[in-house]
């Protein structure tokens, strides 16, 4: 088992990142389905500075994944195969490569020198960079403002995004942090009420 | 060490900014965070602009107050999480978290040639700096009159200011000449504030000539005005008269045949005509204001059916004892209505006095008459003193204007209603100024009030009033409250008043001041008093009642029982 998920393949946007995951064939394992589900926080490597020296905590983007996207090229191709899936595996093995799974992830912070820091990070990610899950403590630090209260600086800036499945990922999170902050459940609570209020509750009234 | 900032310099630094014109021409909007509520409804604020040359304060009036910015419904929904906390979490830490809009009424630079504010006309630039007025220019500006000089009558302070901070005097020559209403419900606090004017009239920079028609008898604590020190001046000191109703006397020749006609209800059109018939005839044969109950009888008599013949008794004549009773019953038992006896205006009326008229226990027809003769006596005693044809030895010679202030007015000028006391009231309202009377009307249901007299009071006191016909009476009588204020009306406590009006520059709210007498209005404490009962007067009828007597019943021989 590793924290590693994959490597960004893609962008759509300076936070909305694609990553795919590392295929079952590679030799490393994948990791267990739970580190790349919906509303999981990632970390995902930035180029060092050239002028930094070899921190212990290189910095990355922190972000949370809002997507996933299967991409199987022979889905199209529906057409008789003289061969058999076993076989296929040994007689065309880029083909097999092919096939992947895809996340999406949005950036929602990044971590430096400085400690963890929600908002629009300044740097971008580059192709390769690799993605890595984050640990309940590094996800709990990155909730913490300088004077160790919950903060939650980013709801606004991915409620403007639109997106339909954002609302969703919101009380995802919501209900993860509740866990990780016991002591903080009311106010979570009422920003959750909130979101599902909006979501839920208007859309089907 | 940051030392506090003294009330002056705090109003030194601007509490909002301009954010351009208002609706109407003499509104602006300005934006303010004000997050020590310092901006009130009702306050004066102002901004600097060139008149002139020079640069003014053009003043204004606070009218309205609209948040621009506050948290989402939502985060409320757990009083225990306070909305600030909820922001502070999505990453809104600041500590100004509410904005207001607020609309102000301009009212203008004060112009010291006009004695009045002058509206610039051009509204302020947008981004121009708002200050709060400062007490003392407040002071200065607002009221007509200056606390303790001639003519001034100091009620109270502003409202939207601490206690004592900015009194406010009204102009006496501009309620005197030109009337004076007092409107609020019940319990609102209008006869004390009455009180309070009185004792401003009474005032050695006053010395005013004042009645007071006071059907609940509550002014007599005013009385204390003559002992206390303050009212004193070099050789001045007040008097207060009381005339209560077994004091009172209206000469029954002083009535007038509708005083008549009103006193004696539901008459016949034959006994109209012969009352009508009596009346001139007795003005003829005796003189006006010359004549007793009894030869009003006689010319009853004389001017009655007679086609009975020649029989001396004209009393069996239907009409004419019917007539004769009606008048006897109205006026002849009345300690009131008098054959000789009138109250002399010189009794009533003179500088530096008060008369209470006291009407209690009276009906209120009497009232109404009794009001009605006394205003039309003083209003010609005016009229002919003025006009040269009374000289000082003459019995109605009235050299001096008079104030005369009624409680309960709406029974002496009804709506839809008649009463002797309209018309005479109506006249005054409308021609007194020229010749010095002056009223002041106080009422609990300006609903119920003569619209054209209320509209004729050009100092108004509005106080708390809930119901929604008397707040739409006084929208409709009264012009120069601004609609702004009277959406304050049901939200005034107790000695809370607006004023506007002739005495004022400018519509006020005010905070009546303490009355240097007593308050005589107060409503019986009933438990209290059941509670005195059985302390004091229990054991005493016990004790009475402790040898019951059996009483025997009487009958008479015919077997009628007899108390
Ligand atoms: N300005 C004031 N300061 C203190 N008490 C007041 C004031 N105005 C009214 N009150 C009290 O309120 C009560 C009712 O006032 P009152 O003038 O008799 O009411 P109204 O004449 O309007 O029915 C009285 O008991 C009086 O003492
Ligand atoms: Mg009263």
């Amino acid at each position: 088992m590793t924290d590693r998920i994959g490597i960004i393949v893609n962008s759509n946007s300076h936070i909305d990142y694609v990553c795919q995951l590392a295929s079952p064939f590679e030799r490393e394992q994948r990791p267990a389905p739970d580190a790349y589900a919906f509303g999981a926080f990632v970390a995902i490597d930035l180029p060092q500075q050239p002028a930094a020296d070899l921190a212990e905590d290189p910095p990355c983007l922190i972000g949370v994944i809002y997507n996933t996207l299967l991409v199987n090229p022979n889905f199209t191709n529906l057409g008789p195969r003289l061969t058999s899936q076993t076989e296929q595996a040994v007689f065309s093995p880029d083909l097999i490569d092919e096939t992947a799974m895809l996340v999406g992830i949005l950036a929602l912070g990044w971590q430096d020198d400085a400690g963890p820091q929600q908002g629009t990070p300044r740097l971008a990610a580059e192709v390769n960079a690799s993605v890595r899950r984050l640990t309940d403590e590094e996800v709990r630090q990155f909730h913490r403002d300088p004077r160790d209260n919950l903060t939650l600086r980013y709801a606004a800036a991915l409620l403007a995004l639109n997106n339909p499945l954002v609302p969703a990922l919101l009380l995802e999170i919501i209900d993860r942090l509740g866990s990780l902050f016991p002591h903080e459940k009311a106010i979570l609570q009422v920003m959750r009420d909130n979101v599902a209020w909006k979501s839920i509750v208007q859309p089907a009234g | 060490m940051v030392l506090p900032k003294t009330e002056n310099e705090k109003l030194k630094t601007a509490v909002g900014t301009v954010k351009g014109p208002g609706e109407t021409l003499h509104e602006y909007t300005f934006i303010a965070p004000d997050p020590e509520r310092q901006l009130k409804h009702g306050e004066f604020v102002y901004y600097t602009a060139p008149v002139d040359g020079s640069q003014r304060q053009i003043l204004g009036r606070i009218t309205a107050r609209a948040a621009v910015k506050l948290f989402p419904d939502t985060f409320m929904a757990n009083p225990a999480v306070p909305p600030q906390t909820v922001a502070a979490m999505l990453g809104y830490e600041s500590e100004a978290t509410e904005l207001f809009e607020l609309t102000v009424t301009v009212l203008g630079y004060y112009n010291d040639l006009l004695q009045d504010f002058t509206n610039p006309r051009v509204p302020p630039q947008g981004g121009a700096s708002i200050y709060i007025a400062e007490n003392d220019t407040l002071t200065d500006l607002l009221s007509r009159g200056r606390r303790g000089q001639l003519g001034s009558a100091h009620i109270g302070d502003l409202l939207s200011r601490d206690p004592v901070a900015v009194p406010v005097a009204l102009d006496v020559r501009g309620f005197t000449s030109t009337h004076l209403a007092i409107i609020a419900s019940t319990g609102s606090g209008k006869s004390y504030l009455a009180g309070v004017l009185l004792e401003e009239l009474l005032m050695p920079y006053n010395r005013a000539s004042v009645l007071v028609i006071d059907p609940h008898g509550e002014y007599d604590t005013l009385q204390q005005v003559q002992n206390l020190e303050s009212f004193r001046d070099s050789g001045y000191s007040p008097r207060v008269r009381i005339f209560r109703p077994q004091d009172l006397r209206v000469r029954i020749s002083s009535l007038t045949l509708p005083d008549l006609r009103y006193l004696l209800t539901n008459l016949s059109e034959k006994m109209h005509y012969q009352l009508g018939r009596a009346f001139r005839y007795a003005q003829r044969t005796w003189g006006e204001d010359k004549y007793t109950l009894e030869q009003f009888y006689m010319a009853v008599r004389e001017v009655g059916d007679s086609t009975q013949g020649e029989d001396e008794s004209n009393d069996d004549d239907p009409t004419t004892g019917a007539l004769i009773w009606r008048l006897s019953a109205a006026l002849g038992g009345s300690g009131i209505f008098h054959d000789f006896e009138n109250i002399e205006l010189d009794e009533l009326f003179q500088p530096g006095m008060c008369t209470l008229v006291q009407l209690n226990e009276v009906e209120q027809r009497q009232q109404q008459v009794i009001v009605a003769a006394l205003l039309r006596r003083v209003y010609q005693a005016r009229i002919d003193t003025e006009k040269g044809k009374l000289q000082r030895e003459d019995r109605n010679h009235l050299p001096f204007p008079v104030f005369c202030l009624l409680e309960e007015a709406h029974n002496f000028a009804p709506a839809n209603a008649d009463a002797v006391s309209s018309d005479v009231l109506k006249t005054i309202l409308s021609e007194g100024r020229k010749f010095g009377v002056g009223v002041g009307l106080i009422s609990q249901r300006p609903g119920r009030l003569d619209g054209d007299v209320l509209s004729q009071c050009m100092t108004q006191c509005i106080m708390r009033i809930t119901n929604p016909i008397d707040q739409n009476r006084i929208a409709e009588s009264v012009e120069s409250v601004g609609r702004d204020m009277l959406k304050e009306l049901p939200a005034l406590s107790k000695g809370q008043v607006i004023v506007s009006g002739a005495s004022v520059n400018t519509p006020l709210m005010l905070r009546v001041r303490t009355r240097r007498t007593e308050h005589g209005g107060e409503d019986i404490n009933a438990p209290a008093e059941w509670h005195q009962w059985f302390e004091h007067e229990q054991p005493a009828q016990a004790a009475a009642n402790a040898l019951p007597a059996e009483k025997e019943l009487e009958r008479d021989e015919d077997g009628v029982l007899w108390a």
